[in-house]
């Protein structure tokens, strides 16, 4: 069989989509598709960091007192529910607080391919802004990440970099925000 | 800058690239056979041999690598976004520097970008670093041949060595040989000496059986040889006579 192929082959990725595994309030998987109703997540009954919800993969991450994400465990991402959509309404208004947050090495119960401890709070941080902003990774921090194992969307090395230079991360992503604005 | 090395002859380009040709279905290439390899690259350097077996393996292995070129203002397909989570060119040269290269099944997928503008900082340049973009050859080595054929074949050092080896040896094959990156904006960002990033990878080194059958092409200039046992002259129009 030739090795090398240089354009897209379809058949080959029919069994690679990604696997999003979301929970409604009945915890009954729905098509892949998002389904939280309003009522699924009781933020008062569920007010520390990193609490399981249910008996599925979804925790719940206290970032700061207001601000919560939705993480979920087995495809490694922030929930884009209505917790998410609450924070982007108010992103502009607390992007340096939550900035400040990428310092912070509270250990959360979030994990993620890629890195073989759990996410900390300043690492779902930094994904949160991420995913809010699309970060260019390389042109913020100057590292060229360029290796994705296995299906895994967070680059070989990024979070080493993230937990040994947090300050530095800080810095460099408020800056890049600020003169994207 | 050695001649030798950045030059090669137009001849002897048209070998080299008459090698790499795609099968009837006009997406996968065509597999090469071991004496067109060997006559492909009798003239060229050792660098530039090295890379091109670089490719001979990775065209006649049986993993599957696919290769996405784009430029930045282009979208990826559906399945450059799906593995990688960019979704144009530009996303990939802001990202992830140029090009990336992902684990997929036995094989990998790479996307490169074309016209990267991504400013590598991890150039050494004497005692000093100086940045420089990466061309689409330079990344096709790096992310294919050093993260994606380099897992393939079980390599310990496929995240960060062997792409940082491919690099370096791209550019000795290019006739570059001032500058050599040394990873410390790569990957694991563990810096690498000189003697470490300059090496070639152990799949990409020809084997001696196969480095036999390469001979130099075309006609070759015989020196008088002198005997050891008397100093006795032999010319050179004697020399290979039966």
């Amino acid at each position: 069989m030739k090795g090398l192929i240089f354009a897209c082959a379809l058949v080959l990725f029919s069994y690679c989509s990604s696997r999003e595994l979301k929970v409604s309030k009945d915890s009954d998987y729905i098509d892949g598709e998002i389904r939280l109703k309003e009522d699924s997540l009781n933020l008062n009954a569920m007010n520390q960091k990193g609490m399981e919800s249910g008996k599925d993969s979804i925790v719940l991450v206290q970032l700061v007192e207001d601000i919560s994400i939705n993480w979920n465990n087995q495809s490694y991402s922030i929930m884009e529910d209505e917790l998410f959509s609450s924070v982007v309404a108010v992103f502009s208004k607390k992007q340096k607080r939550i900035i400040a947050l990428i310092s912070d090495t509270t250990i959360s119960e979030a994990k993620a391919c890629s890195i073989d401890r759990n996410l900390l709070v300043g690492d779902l941080a930094f994904l949160l802004i991420n995913k809010i902003k699309k970060l260019p990774y390389f042109e913020v921090l100057g590292v060229q990440w360029d290796f994705l194992e296995d299906n895994c969307k967070y680059p070989f090395g990024l979070f080493d970099y993230i937990n040994n230079y947090r300050n530095e991360v800080e810095k460099k992503v408020e800056f890049y925000l600020i003169s994207k604005e | 800058m050695n001649t030798d090395t950045l030059l090669i002859k137009v001849s002897d380009e048209e070998d080299l690239r008459n090698l790499f040709s795609l099968d009837s279905n006009g997406v996968t290439m065509q597999s090469i056979g071991k004496e067109a390899f060997t006559s492909a690259v009798a003239n060229l350097s050792a660098e530039q041999q090295q890379l091109a077996y670089g490719y001979y393996g990775a065209i006649n292995s049986s993993d599957v690598h696919t290769v996405e070129m784009v430029n930045r203002s282009e979208s990826l397909s559906a399945n450059g976004v799906r593995l990688t989570g960019y979704t144009t060119g530009a996303g990939v040269d802001g990202g992830a520097g140029g090009g990336v290269n992902g684990s997929f099944g036995s094989g990998s997928y790479t996307i490169v970008v074309m016209n990267s503008t991504a400013s590598i900082p991890d150039y050494r340049s004497g005692d000093g670093y100086t940045s420089r973009n990466s061309s689409a050859g330079e990344l096709l080595a790096h992310e294919l041949l050093g993260h994606g054929v380099g897992r393939t074949k079980g390599m310990s050092t496929y995240r960060h060595e062997d792409a940082i080896q491919m690099t370096n040896l791209y550019l000795r094959a290019q006739g570059i040989t001032n500058v050599y990156r040394d990873g410390r904006s790569h990957g694991s960002r563990v810096v690498l000496s000189k003697s470490t990033a300059t090496s070639i990878p152990s799949f990409v080194q020809i084997p001696i059986t196969l480095q036999m059958n390469i001979r130099r092409k075309g006609p070759i200039e015989l020196k008088p040889y002198i005997m050891h046992q008397d100093n006795t002259r032999v010319d050179p129009s004697y020399l290979g006579r039966p």
